[in-house]
This record gives structure tokens, sequence and C-alpha cells, in this order.
């Protein structure tokens, strides 16, 4: 059996049973003798390689400081009076800080997003969730649960790796409070991260078990696409904010001045220049902190909202109606925040923080479509049992239906969440030269059209009976964004060519918008919104059929025979 | 009959498509009954069992348990105490032991020390799994895994119990083990409702029964009423001599509506409309005209025989 019986231990675990039995059944099933020497084994010997891997690159063990280059570069040794040669300890303990402290947000992070979405997804796929929805502990309990204790043998592993990070961080006089300033910040992101995590693992069950891969994989390339980018001042530093390695520079001092020049890992040494509407929060360690926490647990909270409501129902849309419209806000909120950097007149400065805003816009707004989208079953009902209003009460509590009930359409609620988008960013762009917000106007306006136009696709499509639900949902909303694009490069038609209006049905409209004639845009401009009249009166025909009852088909086809 | 109602369900419906699964049922269950729930593939028993214990939310329609209403999208925690629910194909941990396990649910419906450790020890010993406690879940027979599924619904002492072919698979030890747990639970207070294809063993144990087909509840009687409505009592007898005699004396009865005879077995099957002195009558006759009986047996048509020759089920899956 292999079971580790400290009764010590199955106390507390009992005691931890009362306030969470999540925690205390995740941790039961992973307290077993094996696994427990198995990480500690894993842990230690990890630590004591790294250790081995700093030393044998110091430069006095490589005979590397005695050399002119040396005196130039200036390693981690200091030489004293003309022939004594030490090692500069506290340079070192700072390279062992730094690597470590990525090393422990890497494991912390990425391993435990990967066991969090593996452990979700099997229970999910096995129905044993099932059963633990049908006891009365709120989803929040043992969601948490799952969150603290699914991931319990990185813990243990990381637990016995704090010693050396205390340690390190000490020796290279880094004051506690400040390597506790970088620990709070890479618990935060786990919150953050993990949720995310607790959500792929509900939702991405028709991946048959690659969403582990694929989440923990998408998370890392994230983490590791921060590593050297410098600041574009514009909504792509929000990203920053998403990696508790934003903290390094100011814990592991790389600004101070009388430092040795040693490259520390992830140094993120221009986040000094760090802006959210134009407040300099790079400017010191305490501000960002407080900013990446104040972000990790904004979005953290935002992910808790659709993870109860999935749980206690997996066949409800993963966020309300009322929800989105709070959420959007927050996004804009956010993103636009860090465009709005001290201004800058460049154009191409301003092209690219146009493009960013109009990118980043277009992808929440397809999360949007996601999050948003009720069952084919929801739908179908609604339609069947409330879709029929002819009274003016009745209409009346359509247009209610439509603006907050989960179970109806969606375009209305994402006209609504766009308009919420829309309006503050086009009060940023009007404050740029005309010809630059004019195109920016422009391209937001074909970007917002064309969200709407896959919105009413997507849902078209859906509204049919069709298995792979899942498959399609990705399909009709990655195949309108890929396919027109594909063949506009296929047939060679790019920005200043013939047919560039073309790319206007793209999500790259910003691209092409100042090249093209005003004619050819409104003409554009009217296809978009042809295509929108006829997918709304598509859907809504299509809605109609759905609420016609059993005898009134019957009826219907009745009544077609004789006709025939 | 009981006088409190611990299960009504007003205008239940679930469609799955176009499909109506359970179509505008009206149920109600007395507290202490044995509602056993019978009807062929795809009658929507497994559906109403599922909306019932809040494993599905109903397309239309409301479910009161104890008179209090059954909210949608809401966690309904005091309701769910009240429910115990055994589908017929349901997961284990496998990596507990047979005692982490059942101590896992019972922290998930807050049963607190030391009524906890009682209830978990009272359990194991109904369900007759004290010894295998310390065994990993993995290790038990698919017996052992039926009773402690069943320890699992009942650890926080729900009052109604549902079970969905909680015999299938099982072989006929386990099965008469089962129908005892089944007993017992009864005789503690339980209302349960049960779904089952082996319908010998529904008859005997449920108090009523009601009989589902494409969605609808046709049929929900005692299965006392159900017996006396559509229940013939039979005759069977066997002789060592010749058949024709007993055909003769069968004939002269007016008890006796008619009879099928198996000649390889010498057998006669006689529907018989008499009370028990008519049937001491018959037998009288045959002795005294020396036929050489040796079975003479009264049977009741069984409830298996009922669903299938009497009701005109439609069967969709």
């Amino acid at each position: 059996m292999g079971n580790v019986r400290f009764s010590l231990v199955s106390r507390g675990v009992e005691t931890l049973g009362d306030w969470n039995p999540q925690l205390m059944r995740e941790i039961q099933g992973r307290l077993k003798l094996r696994s427990v020497f198995l990480t500690v084994l894993f842990s230690l010997v990890s630590q004591g390689l790294f250790l081995f891997w700093r030393y044998r690159t110091l430069d006095i063990r490589l005979g590397r400081c005695e050399t002119a280059e040396y005196q130039k570069t200036g390693k981690d040794c200091v030489q004293t009076g003309t022939h004594y040669i030490l090692v500069n300890w506290p340079e070192w303990w700072l390279q062992v800080f730094a690597w470590g402290s990525i090393f422990l947000m890497f494991g912390l992070v990425v391993g435990g997003t990967f066991m969090l979405i593996n452990d979700l997804s099997r229970e999910d796929r096995q129905g044993t969730l099932t059963f633990i929805s049908l006891s009365p502990q709120t989803a929040q309990t043992i969601l948490l649960g799952k969150m603290l204790g699914v991931p319990f043998l990185i813990y243990l592993a990381v637990l016995l790796a704090l010693p050396l990070h205390y340690a390190a961080g000490l020796a290279a006089q880094i004051p506690a409070v400040k390597i506790f300033s970088f620990d709070l910040l890479l618990l935060a992101s786990c919150l953050f991260y993990y949720s995310l995590a607790l959500l792929l693992g509900l939702v991405g069950n028709w991946l048959n078990g690659f969403q582990s891969w694929l989440g923990s994989a998408g998370i890392l390339m994230l983490l590791l696409l921060l590593k050297n980018n410098s600041l574009t001042k514009s909504s792509a530093d929000w990203l920053f904010a998403f990696s508790p390695s934003v903290m390094l520079p100011y814990v592991a001092r790389s600004f101070d001045v009388n430092r040795y020049v040693v490259a520390l890992p992830f140094d993120h040494r221009n986040i000094v220049a760090w802006q959210w509407f134009t407040v300099p929060i790079g400017s010191s360690g305490f501000l960002v902190l407080l900013f990446a926490l104040a972000n990790f647990g904004l979005w953290a909270w935002w992910l808790w909202q659709p993870l109860p409501r999935r749980f206690r129902n997996p066949t409800v849309s993963l966020l309300g109606k009322k929800q989105s419209y709070w959420a959007t806000a927050c996004f804009i909120l956010c993103s636009l925040g860090f465009s709005m950097a001290t201004p800058s007149s460049a154009a191409g400065n301003l092209d690219l923080k146009m493009a960013v805003v109009i990118m980043a816009h277009f992808l929440w707004f397809l999360l949007m479509i996601v999050l948003l989208l009720p069952q084919h079953q929801a739908l179908e009902d609604w339609a069947r049992f409330r879709g029929h209003y002819r009274s003016a009460k009745g209409r009346m509590q359509r247009v209610n239906d439509l603006l907050w009930a989960d179970n109806s359409p969606t375009w209305v609620a994402i006209a609504i969440n766009l308009a919420i988008a829309d309006i503050p960013i086009m009060a940023w762009m009007l404050s740029f030269p005309e010809q630059e917000h004019v195109a920016g106007v422009m391209g937001l306006l074909f970007n917002s059209t064309l969200i709407l136009i896959f919105t009413l696709f997507n849902q078209v499509m859906l509204l049919r009976s069709i298995s792979h639900r899942n498959l399609w949902v990705t399909a009709t909303l990655v195949g309108p964004m890929i396919l027109p694009t594909l063949l506009l490069i296929i047939f060679g038609v790019g920005p200043g060519q013939g047919g560039a209006s073309l790319i206007l049905l793209t999500p790259l409209s910003i691209a092409v918008i100042k090249d093209i004639s005003v004619i050819s845009a409104l003409q554009m401009f009217v296809l978009h919104l042809g295509m929108i009249a006829g997918l709304t009166w598509q859907l809504n025909h299509q809605l109609k059929r759905f609420g016609e009852s059993s005898t009134q088909r019957l009826l219907q086809r009745n009544v077609q025979t004789e006709q025939g | 009959m009981p006088s409190e109602i611990a299960v009504r369900t007003q205008g239940l419906t679930k469609r799955f498509g176009r499909h109506v699964a359970v179509n505008d049922l009206d149920l109600e269950i007395g507290s202490g009954e044995v509602f056993g729930l019978i009807g062929p593939n795809g009658a929507g028993k497994t559906t109403l069992i599922r909306m019932l214990a809040t494993a599905e939310q109903p397309t239309l329609g409301d479910i009161y348990i104890r008179g209090q209403l059954l909210e949608r999208n809401q966690t309904n925690a005091d309701l769910k105490r009240l429910i115990g629910y055994l589908p017929d194909d349901f997961p284990l941990y496998e990596d507990l032991t047979v005692w982490e396990y059942l101590n896992y649910f019972a922290h998930l419906y807050q049963l607190r020390q030391p009524r906890r450790r009682q209830r978990l020890f009272d359990v194991l010993e109904l369900v007759q799994l004290t010894h295998k406690r310390r065994s990993s879940v993995a290790s038990l027979s698919r017996g052992m895994k039926q009773r402690l599924g069943l320890a699992r619904t009942i650890i926080h002492e729900p009052i109604l119990l549902l079970l969905d072919e909680p015999v299938s698979g099982l072989d006929p030890l386990a099965r008469v083990q089962f129908r005892e747990l089944i007993d017992i639970l009864r005789e503690a207070g339980m209302t349960i409702l049960i779904s089952s294809h082996i319908l010998s063993d529904l008859a005997e144990i449920c108090t009523s029964v009601g009989i589902m087909e494409l969605g609808y509840l046709v049929e929900k009687t005692t299965l006392q009423q159900l017996y006396q409505a559509l229940s013939q009592q039979q005759i069977q007898i066997a002789t060592l001599g010749d058949l024709q005699p007993v055909e003769q004396l069968l004939g002269q009865c007016p008890h006796i509506k008619s009879w099928q005879v198996d000649p390889t077995t010498k057998q006669i099957k006689a529907q018989f409309q008499g009370n028990q002195e008519a049937a001491a009558a018959l037998l009288r006759s045959l002795l005294a005209a020396e036929i050489p009986i040796y079975n003479f047996q009264c049977i009741q048509e069984d409830l298996e025989a009922i669903f299938l020759d009497k009701l005109d089920h439609k069967q969709v899956s």
C-alpha cells in the first residue's frame, strides 16, 4: 500500500477536512510514501545540481579573473591589492538567487497549471466531478481545495527550496522584505494562473487531455516571451503585469549604479519606464508590486466568475451578460492605460499603439464570443418557451432577455460590449492628429462590425444540430478570421495594391485603412452592414423555427404536403 | 399511505433538442415509500432521476423536496443534504482507501466529529465492508464497489434515496445482498426511488410503482392495486398419466377460463379466476378422478409478466 501513516499528519488532515473537504481529499490522495520520498529527493537533488551548475560558472574557477579582458567586463571576482583576487560572493549569490527565483516561478506556475488542468479534466472525463457538485459544498470551496491541494507535491518541493532561496537572497545582501515582496507576487501570480487552469480544466475536456499540455505550454510561452522584450508604450506593455519576474530587477538591485554590471536572468531593466495612464509605476518597486498585485487580483476575481457557474451547471454560458459588460470595462481600463503612456509625437509610434489596441480589442471580443456563448439546447429552449413575444409587454421582455438573460442569443450583448469598449478607445484616438485619428476610428469601426459578423455567423452555425460542438465553435471563429487573410496572401493582395480594400474583410483593416479611398471603404462598410443584416435575419428565422411547437411543425408540414 | 410528501414534481419537462425525454410529468412520492420506476430503455427514467438528484436542470417545471422548491442554478445546499443519488455507472476514486473515500464524502456532506466516525463505522457495517476499510478502492470486487457506492450515497442519512439501476451487472448473490440492504434502509424510514430492469427485484422491495414510456408517467399505483387490476392467477398442474382427463375436468370447472398444455413435461397452465376454496375443490375433483397428480400449484402473474404482456409499451432505444 505504501501509505504514509503519520497519525499527527492524519489528524491535521482531518481538521483540514472540516475546513475544506476537497483539500483533505487531494492531500490524502497525494500523501503516499513513494510520492513524498520522490518529491523530497527531487527537490534536494535539483537544489544540489543547481548550486553545482552555478559553482561551475564561477569566473575564478574558470581562471578568467586574471585575464585583461576580465577587467573590462567585470564579473564575479574582486581584485584587492595587486595580487589577491577574491570571489565577489554577494554577486555570485545574487546570480543564484535570481536564477533560483526564475526556476521557482516556472516550477510553481507552469508545473502547477499543468497539474490542475490535468486533474480537473480527468475528473470531468471520469464523471467524479458530478458527485462532488451534488454535495452541499459551494463551488468555491471545492475549487479552492483543488487549487491548494492538487499541486501539493510542487508546494512541498518549493517549501524545501525556500531555505536556499532566502539564504541566497540574504547572502546577496537583499533585504528579507524585498525577497518576500517577490514571493508575494509569485503567490498572486499562482492565484491567477491556477484560476485560469481550473477554468481550462472545466471547459477543455473536448481536447481529450491535450488541454493540460496546451494550457501550460501557453503560459510557459507567455512567461518566456517577456524575457527580453522591451517596452512599446502601447497596450502590449500590460503583458508585463502578468509575469512575476517583473519584480526581479527591483529585488536584485539591477538599477543600482554601484553594482557590477552582471546580466541577470529576466532582467527587465527597461521596466523603469513603465507607465499606466501616465502614472510612472515603473519608477519604484513598491508601485510595480502594488500594480501587479492589483492586476493579478482583479483578473483572478474575473476568472472566478465563470468558475462556479460552470462547476454547478456545465451547460450554462461561462459569463453572464451583465458580467460581460463589467469585464469589458475592466479590460479597456487596464489595456488602454498602457497606451496612454507619455504621448509620443512620432507617427510610427501612434500607428503601433493603435494597431495594438485594435488587435487587443479584436482578441478580447473573440474571447467574449466564447464566454457568452449559450448552449444549443439553452437557445432552443429560450426560443421555444420564451422567444414568442407578441404583446408590447412581451416585446419588452424579449429586449430584457437579449440584454441580460444568459440563455438568449448573444449578438445584442456583444454589440453593447462593443459600445462599452469603442467609446473610450475612440475618445483616446481623437486626441491624435486628424489623419491618425480618422484612420484609427475607421479601423476600429471595421473591426467592430467584423466582430458582429463573427458573432452572428458563429451563432447561426451553432444553431444547427451538430456533433463536436466545441470543434465547431473553434472552426466558426478561427475560420472566418484566418481564411480571408490566407486567401488574400495566396492571391498576393497587400496594402497599396489593387483589391487592398478586401483586407477590410479581415481583422487587419488598420494596416490598410490609410491607403484606401473613401468610396472603397464606404463600399466595404456597406458590405459589412449587409452581412450583419443577412445573418441577423437568418438567426431570427432559425430561432423562430426552433420556437415552433411540435404541433405547429406538424400542421405546417401537412399544409405543405397538401399544397404539394 | 404515508401522509407526508417526500418528492413532488410539477409539469417537469426535459428536452434534448427536439426529443422530449421527460414530458410534463407530475409525480408525488410519499415519505417512507419505496417507489419503483419501470419502463423500457429511453423512457426517461434516468433523466427523471438525474433531475431529482440535481444532476440535470429541467427545461420546464418544478421539483419540491419535502415541500421545498429546488432552485435553478443555485447551490441548494439544504436540499442536497436530503438527497442521496446512486447512478448505474458511478466512478470511484481508486487512489483512496475505502475509509478515506467515505470519510471524504462525510466531510463533503458536513458531518462533524464524533458523529462522523460513528456514522462511518455504522455504514461500513451495514454494507459489510468493515473488514475492507483499509483496502484500496481499486482492489474491491464489483459487488463490493456497488455496496461502497451505496454507503457513499447514504453516509449523510438522506431522506430521499435515488437509485438508478443499482443491481445491473451484479451476480445473483450480490443482488440478494443489495436487496437486503434496501430493505434495511426502508425500515429506517428512507424514501427510496429505484429504477431497475430486474422487475422481480422491484416486486420484492417496492410499495408502489410508476411506469414510464416515451417520457410520460403512464401509470402510478401501489403494487397491490397493480396486481389486483392486471395480474392473473394461474394454476400449474402436472400429472404422471394422460392429460386428456385433466383437460376434461378443467373444461367443467367454471373458474377456469383457458389453459395451455406442455406435452413434453405433461404440464398444464390454467388461467384461474376463483378463490382458494374453488382451487381446493378443483384439486379434490382431480384426485377423485384418480388422476396421478404430482404438482398442483397456484401462482400469481409477476410484475415482469404484467409489464411484458399487459402493458402496451413502446421501446424507444
